[in-house]
């Protein structure tokens, strides 16, 4: 993958440098005040990121105390139609483990996102390069200081590649006087460096809907049809609904998958998780999520129960901890004592 | 009991009026919605003006980028705009611009006071930015009235502003 990052990011900072010289300095600039990010003035770029430590004492395991995650975004935003964004992601960079052992191995540098923006109107823009996979909600937005546990849901991640790299038409039209969200997307399975952990897509083409509903809540809804890498010869499609509602500071968000395979029943897969977040006091919340998971083969479904609190000291920036318990566990998703800091900035 | 004295009245009259000075905006004063002189055949309702203030609508019809700017969290005419408007306090908010952030996208500008917003609007091809509905002056046009009780309209009328 190594050798093919480079001729990427090299256009990219052509394409960047040269798009940076189009920005009109004469405009007349106002003295923001930023809530977010690092903008440099000037040049339509700007930079930020989100860090997490995880502390986790997981059943049958030692506990551990790791550096999860590193992200560096650098986006970058003139006053024509054209902009990029980009997240640099290091993770698993530090871990230190019971009874005191420190290590660096399992760290690893992917580009979690890249890609171009070209907004022909709020109705049709254009992206190209690598991109989240828009199925369901959590996986658009799962980064550590925007969700409310540290553990994430494993329908979230398990039955679909998490980034695709490819091409997407997105918009937004207002249906029945309200906004409808769409993406449409085709991914060839080229990859600018993903992460080896990750069973990359071989072909995908998938759609996201999302529509916002009266009293605060929205539907979603996903399909993909794709193969993977491991198994270019198994062509699995994915369907999915997620829904979120939240309102003075309450919230209760679902989602559900099935994926089927060409392969049989067997190879299908299915789950759902349901989690109410409630305040408990200014910055306190209480969490609660229970969560169904059938993995592809032989095995009994997992289902997960998770209660945990969480506490906001700032708006960009959380403490969470929380107890996971699995039943019918052959799968060994992570239980125990979880809990992590992470700050976006 | 000692009966209230014109002395008290007049105290408590001073500071009231001190008060609604240091706000610099009344609460029964509708908020003007602006944009650069003379642009006035704009398109906008509340949907548009919501998905604009959202971040969701980047181009006017002409093709002009949108540049929106907000005023300080902490003042009256920005709480008032945001929940006519988005339906939620600024405070409410701040898990949306989180998400939206996370994408790459940033919420709108935030200027110090009025006088900035009507600047930066006058001087700005594409700004729009709202303000006491008093405060406006011919630098910038009025393309939408967002009354006390949150209604929106096109115009305004039976406003007395002092002079």
């Amino acid at each position: 993958m190594r050798h093919k990052a480079f001729p990427a990011a090299f256009i990219i900072s052509v394409v960047l440098t040269l798009g940076s010289g189009c920005v009109r300095a004469a405009q007349p600039v106002p003295s923001p005040q930023l809530e977010r990010g690092w903008q440099l003035p000037g040049t339509g770029f700007t930079l930020g990121g989100y860090a997490t430590e995880n502390f986790t004492v997981k059943k049958n395991r030692p506990w551990e105390l790791s550096t999860e995650d590193l992200s560096l975004f650098i986006g970058w935003e003139g006053t024509g139609k054209l902009k990029f964004f980009s997240e640099l992601s290091l993770e698993d960079a530090l871990i230190f483990r019971q009874p005191g052992t420190l290590t660096t191995s399992h760290r690893s540098l992917a580009f979690e996102r890249a890609y171009f923006d070209y907004a022909q109107s709020e109705r049709l823009n254009f992206r190209l390069g690598k991109f989240l996979t828009p199925v369901g909600h959590w996986n658009l937005i799962h980064a550590d200081p925007l969700v409310w546990t540290t553990s994430r849901p494993l329908i979230t991640n398990y039955p679909f590649p998490t980034y695709a790299t490819g091409a997407m038409i997105y918009g937004t039209r207002t249906v029945f006087g309200k906004e409808l969200d769409y993406s449409m997307y085709a991914s060839s399975g080229q990859e600018i460096r993903g992460n080896s952990n990750q069973d990359a897509f071989d072909s995908a083409y998938g759609l996201h809907l999302t529509y916002a509903m009266p009293r605060s809540g929205q539907l979603g809804f996903s399909y993909v049809n794709f193969t993977q890498k491991s198994d270019a010869a198994n062509l699995q499609n994915l369907f999915g609904v997620d829904y979120l509602w939240s309102r003075d500071r309450y919230e209760l968000s679902g989602e559900a998958i099935y994926r089927v395979s060409s392969r049989g029943r067997a190879w299908d897969e299915k789950g759902a998780f349901v989690q109410a977040v409630m305040p408990l006091s200014e910055r306190l919340y209480g969490v609660g999520r229970y969560e169904y998971f059938r993995q592809a083969g032989l095995l009994p479904g997992v289902s997960l129960w998770v209660a945990g609190l969480a506490f906001r000291i700032t708006p960009t920036s959380v403490v969470k901890a929380e107890f996971v318990h699995g039943v019918n566990n052959q799968i060994n998703a992570p239980e125990g004592f979880l809990s992590s800091i992470s700050v976006l900035f | 009991m000692r009966p209230i004295s014109l002395l008290h009245v007049t105290i408590i009259l001073l500071i009231w009026g001190g008060c609604a000075i240091s706000i610099g905006w009344a609460a029964e004063e509708p908020l003007a919605v602006i944009v650069q002189a003379g642009q006035t055949k704009l398109n906008l309702g509340r949907s548009e003006l919501a998905a604009i203030y959202r971040r969701k609508r980047n181009y006017w019809d002409d093709g002009t980028k949108i540049q929106a700017v907000n005023l300080p969290v902490e003042n009256p005419a920005r709480r008032a705009f945001s929940k006519a408007i988005l339906g939620y306090a600024p405070e409410e908010l701040e898990q949306y611009w989180n998400d939206r952030y996370f994408h790459g996208v940033l919420p709108p500008y935030v200027l110090s006071s009025e006088e900035a917003v009507l600047r930066f609007v006058a001087e700005t091809p594409g700004a729009i930015g709202y303000v006491p509905y008093c405060d406006v002056d011919k630098r910038v046009s009025v393309v939408l009235v967002i009354s006390a009780k949150g209604h929106v309209n096109g115009s305004a009328t039976d406003i007395l502003c002092p002079k």
